[in-house]
Protein backbone atom coordinates (compact mmCIF):
# COMPACT_ATOMS: atom_id res chain seq x y z
CA UNK A 1 0.00 0.00 0.00
CA UNK A 2 1.38 3.41 -0.94
CA UNK A 3 1.87 5.98 1.76
CA UNK A 4 -0.79 8.68 1.82
CA UNK A 5 0.36 12.29 1.44
CA UNK A 6 1.16 13.87 4.79
CA UNK A 7 -1.58 16.50 4.39
CA UNK A 8 -4.19 13.78 4.02
CA UNK A 9 -3.11 12.14 7.25
CA UNK A 10 -3.55 15.27 9.30
CA UNK A 11 -6.75 13.90 10.82
CA UNK A 12 -8.55 15.08 13.93
CA UNK A 13 -7.24 12.64 16.54
CA UNK A 14 -10.10 13.27 18.97
CA UNK A 15 -12.71 12.18 16.41
CA UNK A 16 -10.57 9.61 14.59
CA UNK A 17 -10.49 7.22 17.59
CA UNK A 18 -12.97 4.40 16.64
CA UNK A 19 -15.20 4.53 19.76
CA UNK A 20 -15.41 8.31 19.70
CA UNK A 21 -16.13 8.21 15.97
CA UNK A 22 -19.16 6.00 16.67
CA UNK A 23 -20.34 8.36 19.44
CA UNK A 24 -19.89 11.46 17.27
CA UNK A 25 -21.63 9.84 14.27
CA UNK A 26 -24.56 8.84 16.49
CA UNK A 27 -24.85 12.32 17.98
CA UNK A 28 -24.45 13.95 14.56
CA UNK A 29 -27.58 12.14 13.34
CA UNK A 30 -29.78 13.45 16.18
CA UNK A 31 -30.42 16.65 18.09
CA UNK A 32 -29.47 15.18 21.48
CA UNK A 33 -29.46 11.83 23.27
CA UNK A 34 -28.99 10.61 26.81
CA UNK A 35 -26.32 8.33 28.22
CA UNK A 36 -28.57 5.26 28.13
CA UNK A 37 -29.37 5.70 24.43
CA UNK A 38 -25.68 6.17 23.58
CA UNK A 39 -24.80 3.12 25.65
CA UNK A 40 -27.21 1.04 23.61
CA UNK A 41 -26.24 2.49 20.24
CA UNK A 42 -22.48 2.33 20.67
CA UNK A 43 -22.23 -1.00 22.51
CA UNK A 44 -19.58 0.49 24.82
CA UNK A 45 -19.37 -0.14 28.55
CA UNK A 46 -20.54 2.60 30.94
CA UNK A 47 -16.95 3.39 31.97
CA UNK A 48 -15.70 3.55 28.39
CA UNK A 49 -18.57 5.68 27.18
CA UNK A 50 -18.17 8.03 30.10
CA UNK A 51 -14.42 8.42 29.43
CA UNK A 52 -14.90 9.08 25.72
CA UNK A 53 -17.68 11.58 26.36
CA UNK A 54 -15.38 13.42 28.77
CA UNK A 55 -12.69 13.62 26.06
CA UNK A 56 -15.21 14.97 23.58
CA UNK A 57 -16.45 17.50 26.14
CA UNK A 58 -12.86 18.58 26.90
CA UNK A 59 -12.30 19.12 23.18
CA UNK A 60 -15.38 21.36 23.18
CA UNK A 61 -17.30 19.14 20.75
CA UNK A 62 -19.99 17.78 23.04
CA UNK A 63 -22.19 19.63 25.51
CA UNK A 64 -23.27 17.53 28.48
CA UNK A 65 -26.19 18.46 30.68
CA UNK A 66 -27.00 16.62 33.87
CA UNK A 67 -30.52 16.73 35.23
CA UNK A 68 -33.06 14.54 37.02
CA UNK A 69 -35.95 12.49 35.63
CA UNK A 70 -37.92 12.16 38.86
CA UNK A 71 -35.29 10.81 41.25
CA UNK A 72 -33.07 9.27 38.57
CA UNK A 73 -30.12 11.31 37.29
CA UNK A 74 -30.10 11.85 33.52
CA UNK A 75 -27.14 12.86 31.35
CA UNK A 76 -28.08 14.42 28.03
CA UNK A 77 -25.38 14.83 25.38
CA UNK A 78 -25.44 17.05 22.33
CA UNK A 79 -22.90 17.56 19.54
CA UNK A 80 -22.56 21.35 19.56
CA UNK A 81 -21.80 23.60 16.58
CA UNK A 82 -18.02 23.29 17.08
CA UNK A 83 -18.37 19.50 17.19
CA UNK A 84 -20.57 19.42 14.10
CA UNK A 85 -18.09 21.54 12.14
CA UNK A 86 -15.16 19.42 13.35
CA UNK A 87 -16.95 16.24 12.29
CA UNK A 88 -17.80 17.70 8.87
CA UNK A 89 -14.14 18.70 8.40
CA UNK A 90 -13.08 15.20 9.43
CA UNK A 91 -15.45 13.64 6.88
CA UNK A 92 -14.05 15.94 4.21
CA UNK A 93 -10.49 14.98 5.12
CA UNK A 94 -11.28 11.27 5.12
CA UNK A 95 -13.01 11.51 1.77
CA UNK A 96 -9.97 13.27 0.28
CA UNK A 97 -7.51 10.93 1.94
CA UNK A 98 -9.24 7.87 0.58
CA UNK A 99 -9.77 9.49 -2.82
CA UNK A 100 -13.47 8.82 -2.65
CA UNK A 101 -14.23 11.92 -4.70
CA UNK B 1 -18.87 7.48 6.36
CA UNK B 2 -22.07 8.73 4.70
CA UNK B 3 -23.80 5.32 4.93
CA UNK B 4 -22.81 5.15 8.62
CA UNK B 5 -24.42 8.55 9.27
CA UNK B 6 -27.55 7.59 7.34
CA UNK B 7 -27.63 4.32 9.26
CA UNK B 8 -27.36 6.12 12.62
CA UNK B 9 -30.13 8.48 11.54
CA UNK B 10 -32.32 5.62 10.37
CA UNK B 11 -31.82 3.71 13.63
CA UNK B 12 -32.65 6.85 15.61
CA UNK B 13 -35.93 7.27 13.72
CA UNK B 14 -36.67 3.55 13.92
CA UNK B 15 -36.31 3.89 17.69
CA UNK B 16 -39.46 6.06 17.70
CA UNK B 17 -41.47 2.99 16.58
CA UNK B 18 -39.68 0.37 18.65
CA UNK B 19 -42.04 0.36 21.65
CA UNK B 20 -45.29 0.21 19.63
CA UNK B 21 -46.76 3.28 21.39
CA UNK B 22 -47.19 5.21 18.15
CA UNK B 23 -49.06 2.24 16.61
CA UNK B 24 -51.46 2.10 19.57
CA UNK B 25 -52.16 5.84 19.50
CA UNK B 26 -52.42 5.98 15.71
CA UNK B 27 -54.76 2.98 15.75
CA UNK B 28 -56.91 4.65 18.42
CA UNK B 29 -56.98 7.80 16.30
CA UNK B 30 -58.20 5.85 13.25
CA UNK B 31 -60.82 4.14 15.42
CA UNK B 32 -61.95 7.56 16.67
CA UNK B 33 -62.24 8.90 13.10
CA UNK B 34 -64.15 5.74 12.09
CA UNK B 35 -66.48 6.02 15.11
CA UNK B 36 -67.25 9.68 14.41
CA UNK B 37 -68.04 8.73 10.79
CA UNK B 38 -70.56 6.15 12.03
CA UNK B 39 -72.25 8.88 14.09
CA UNK B 40 -72.92 10.67 10.81
CA UNK B 41 -75.37 7.89 9.99
CA UNK B 42 -77.44 8.54 13.12
CA UNK B 43 -80.56 10.54 12.16
CA UNK B 44 -80.58 13.88 14.04
CA UNK B 45 -82.61 17.10 13.78
CA UNK B 46 -80.96 19.52 11.33
CA UNK B 47 -79.54 21.97 13.91
CA UNK B 48 -78.14 19.18 16.03
CA UNK B 49 -76.69 17.44 12.99
CA UNK B 50 -74.69 20.56 12.05
CA UNK B 51 -73.45 20.94 15.64
CA UNK B 52 -72.52 17.26 15.75
CA UNK B 53 -70.62 17.67 12.46
CA UNK B 54 -68.63 20.62 13.85
CA UNK B 55 -67.87 18.76 17.10
CA UNK B 56 -66.74 15.75 15.05
CA UNK B 57 -64.29 17.83 13.03
CA UNK B 58 -62.97 19.57 16.16
CA UNK B 59 -62.47 16.24 17.96
CA UNK B 60 -60.56 14.74 15.02
CA UNK B 61 -58.37 17.84 14.47
CA UNK B 62 -57.54 18.19 18.19
CA UNK B 63 -56.76 14.45 18.43
CA UNK B 64 -54.47 14.72 15.40
CA UNK B 65 -52.67 17.73 16.90
CA UNK B 66 -52.10 16.23 20.36
CA UNK B 67 -51.26 12.70 19.15
CA UNK B 68 -47.51 13.27 18.97
CA UNK B 69 -47.47 15.06 22.31
CA UNK B 70 -49.28 12.18 24.01
CA UNK B 71 -46.83 9.68 22.50
CA UNK B 72 -43.92 11.78 23.81
CA UNK B 73 -45.45 11.91 27.31
CA UNK B 74 -45.91 8.13 27.31
CA UNK B 75 -42.34 7.65 26.10
CA UNK B 76 -41.07 9.75 29.01
CA UNK B 77 -42.70 7.25 31.36
CA UNK B 78 -42.23 3.97 29.45
CA UNK B 79 -39.39 4.16 26.93
CA UNK B 80 -36.78 6.67 28.07
CA UNK B 81 -36.21 5.05 31.50
CA UNK B 82 -35.66 1.69 29.75
CA UNK B 83 -33.71 2.30 26.57
CA UNK B 84 -32.87 5.97 26.63
CA UNK B 85 -33.96 9.35 25.36
CA UNK B 86 -33.27 10.79 21.95
CA UNK B 87 -34.46 14.04 20.33
CA UNK B 88 -34.54 14.30 16.57
CA UNK B 89 -33.07 17.03 14.42
CA UNK B 90 -35.63 19.44 13.05
CA UNK B 91 -36.56 18.66 9.47
CA UNK B 92 -36.50 21.52 6.94
CA UNK B 93 -39.77 23.46 6.99
CA UNK B 94 -40.58 22.64 3.36
CA UNK B 95 -40.40 18.89 4.05
CA UNK B 96 -42.88 19.13 6.92
CA UNK B 97 -45.23 21.23 4.82
CA UNK B 98 -44.90 18.75 1.96
CA UNK B 99 -46.00 15.93 4.27
CA UNK B 100 -48.88 17.96 5.71
CA UNK B 101 -49.88 19.08 2.20
CA UNK B 102 -49.85 15.50 0.89
CA UNK B 103 -52.02 14.30 3.79
CA UNK B 104 -54.49 17.18 3.49
CA UNK B 105 -54.72 16.75 -0.31
CA UNK B 106 -55.34 13.00 0.00
CA UNK B 107 -57.97 13.63 2.71
CA UNK B 108 -59.63 16.35 0.63
CA UNK B 109 -59.80 14.12 -2.48
CA UNK B 110 -61.38 11.30 -0.45
CA UNK B 111 -63.77 13.77 1.23
CA UNK B 112 -64.85 15.32 -2.08
CA UNK B 113 -65.31 11.94 -3.72
CA UNK B 114 -67.36 10.66 -0.77
CA UNK B 115 -69.90 13.49 -1.14
CA UNK B 116 -70.02 13.26 -4.95
CA UNK B 117 -72.72 11.17 -6.55
CA UNK B 118 -70.46 9.51 -9.14
CA UNK B 119 -69.84 5.79 -9.37
CA UNK B 120 -66.37 6.39 -7.93
CA UNK B 121 -67.92 6.37 -4.43
CA UNK B 122 -68.16 2.58 -4.63
CA UNK B 123 -64.35 2.34 -4.96
CA UNK B 124 -63.53 4.99 -2.41
CA UNK B 125 -62.54 2.50 0.34
CA UNK B 126 -60.14 0.86 -2.14
CA UNK B 127 -58.54 4.24 -2.85
CA UNK B 128 -58.40 5.19 0.85
CA UNK B 129 -57.10 1.72 1.81
CA UNK B 130 -54.40 1.94 -0.84
CA UNK B 131 -53.35 5.46 0.25
CA UNK B 132 -53.15 4.46 3.92
CA UNK B 133 -51.37 1.26 2.88
CA UNK B 134 -48.86 3.25 0.81
CA UNK B 135 -48.09 5.52 3.80
CA UNK B 136 -47.62 2.49 6.07
CA UNK B 137 -45.46 0.72 3.50
CA UNK B 138 -43.30 3.83 3.12
CA UNK B 139 -42.69 3.88 6.89
CA UNK B 140 -42.12 0.11 6.87
CA UNK B 141 -39.48 0.27 4.15
CA UNK B 142 -37.82 3.47 5.39
CA UNK B 143 -37.41 2.30 8.99
CA UNK B 144 -37.27 -1.44 8.33
CA UNK B 145 -40.46 -2.26 10.25
CA UNK B 146 -41.95 -5.60 9.21
CA UNK B 147 -45.22 -5.05 11.07
CA UNK B 148 -45.87 -1.95 8.98
CA UNK B 149 -45.63 -4.07 5.82
CA UNK B 150 -48.33 -6.34 7.31
CA UNK B 151 -50.45 -3.33 8.32
CA UNK B 152 -50.16 -1.95 4.76
CA UNK B 153 -51.47 -5.27 3.43
CA UNK B 154 -54.34 -5.22 5.97
CA UNK B 155 -55.24 -1.69 4.84
CA UNK B 156 -55.40 -2.62 1.14
CA UNK B 157 -57.40 -5.80 1.87
CA UNK B 158 -59.76 -3.94 4.24
CA UNK B 159 -60.36 -1.35 1.50
CA UNK B 160 -61.31 -4.13 -0.91
CA UNK B 161 -63.63 -5.82 1.59
CA UNK B 162 -65.30 -2.52 2.55
CA UNK B 163 -65.91 -1.67 -1.14
CA UNK B 164 -67.42 -5.10 -1.74
CA UNK B 165 -69.94 -4.92 1.13
CA UNK B 166 -73.39 -3.45 0.52
CA UNK B 167 -73.07 -0.49 2.90
CA UNK B 168 -73.38 3.28 2.62
CA UNK B 169 -70.20 5.12 1.57
CA UNK B 170 -69.80 6.53 5.10
CA UNK B 171 -70.04 3.12 6.73
CA UNK B 172 -67.61 1.65 4.19
CA UNK B 173 -64.99 4.24 5.12
CA UNK B 174 -65.75 3.76 8.82
CA UNK B 175 -65.27 0.01 8.42
CA UNK B 176 -61.94 0.49 6.65
CA UNK B 177 -60.68 2.87 9.37
CA UNK B 178 -62.00 0.55 12.07
CA UNK B 179 -60.19 -2.50 10.68
CA UNK B 180 -56.88 -0.68 10.11
CA UNK B 181 -57.16 1.08 13.48
CA UNK B 182 -57.84 -2.14 15.33
CA UNK B 183 -54.99 -3.92 13.52
CA UNK B 184 -52.63 -1.06 14.44
CA UNK B 185 -53.70 -1.18 18.11
CA UNK B 186 -53.17 -4.97 18.22
CA UNK B 187 -49.77 -4.67 16.48
CA UNK B 188 -48.81 -1.90 18.90
CA UNK B 189 -49.85 -3.82 22.02
CA UNK B 190 -47.94 -6.94 20.89
CA UNK B 191 -44.87 -4.80 20.12
CA UNK B 192 -45.14 -2.99 23.47
CA UNK B 193 -45.39 -6.26 25.43
CA UNK B 194 -42.29 -7.62 23.64
CA UNK B 195 -40.45 -4.34 24.23
CA UNK B 196 -41.27 -4.29 27.96
CA UNK B 197 -40.15 -7.90 28.35
CA UNK B 198 -36.85 -7.27 26.59
CA UNK B 199 -36.09 -4.01 28.35
CA UNK B 200 -36.50 -3.80 32.11
CA UNK B 201 -36.43 -0.35 33.69
CA UNK B 202 -32.87 0.89 34.36
CA UNK B 203 -31.98 1.61 37.94
CA UNK B 204 -28.79 3.64 37.52
CA UNK B 205 -28.05 6.88 35.66
CA UNK B 206 -29.85 7.55 32.40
Amino acid sequence: MNALPQASLDLNEVIHQPSRLVIVTTLYAVEEADFLYLLRETGLTKGNLSAHLSKLEEAGYVTIEKSFQGKIPQTVCRLNEVGRRAFEDYREQMTRALNLR
Amino acid sequence: MEPRIRDAERRAYRYWYEDGLIDILLGMFLLLVGATSVLEEVPLPEGLAIAAGVVRIVVVVVAALVLRRIVRRLKERVTYPRTGYVAYRRRPGWLRWLKVGTGVTAGAIIGLLSVSQSGVVQWLPVLAGTLIGAALLYAGVRFDLTRYHALALVSVLAGGVAAWLALSSTLRLALLLGIVGLAAVVAGVVTLIGYLRRNPRQEGDL
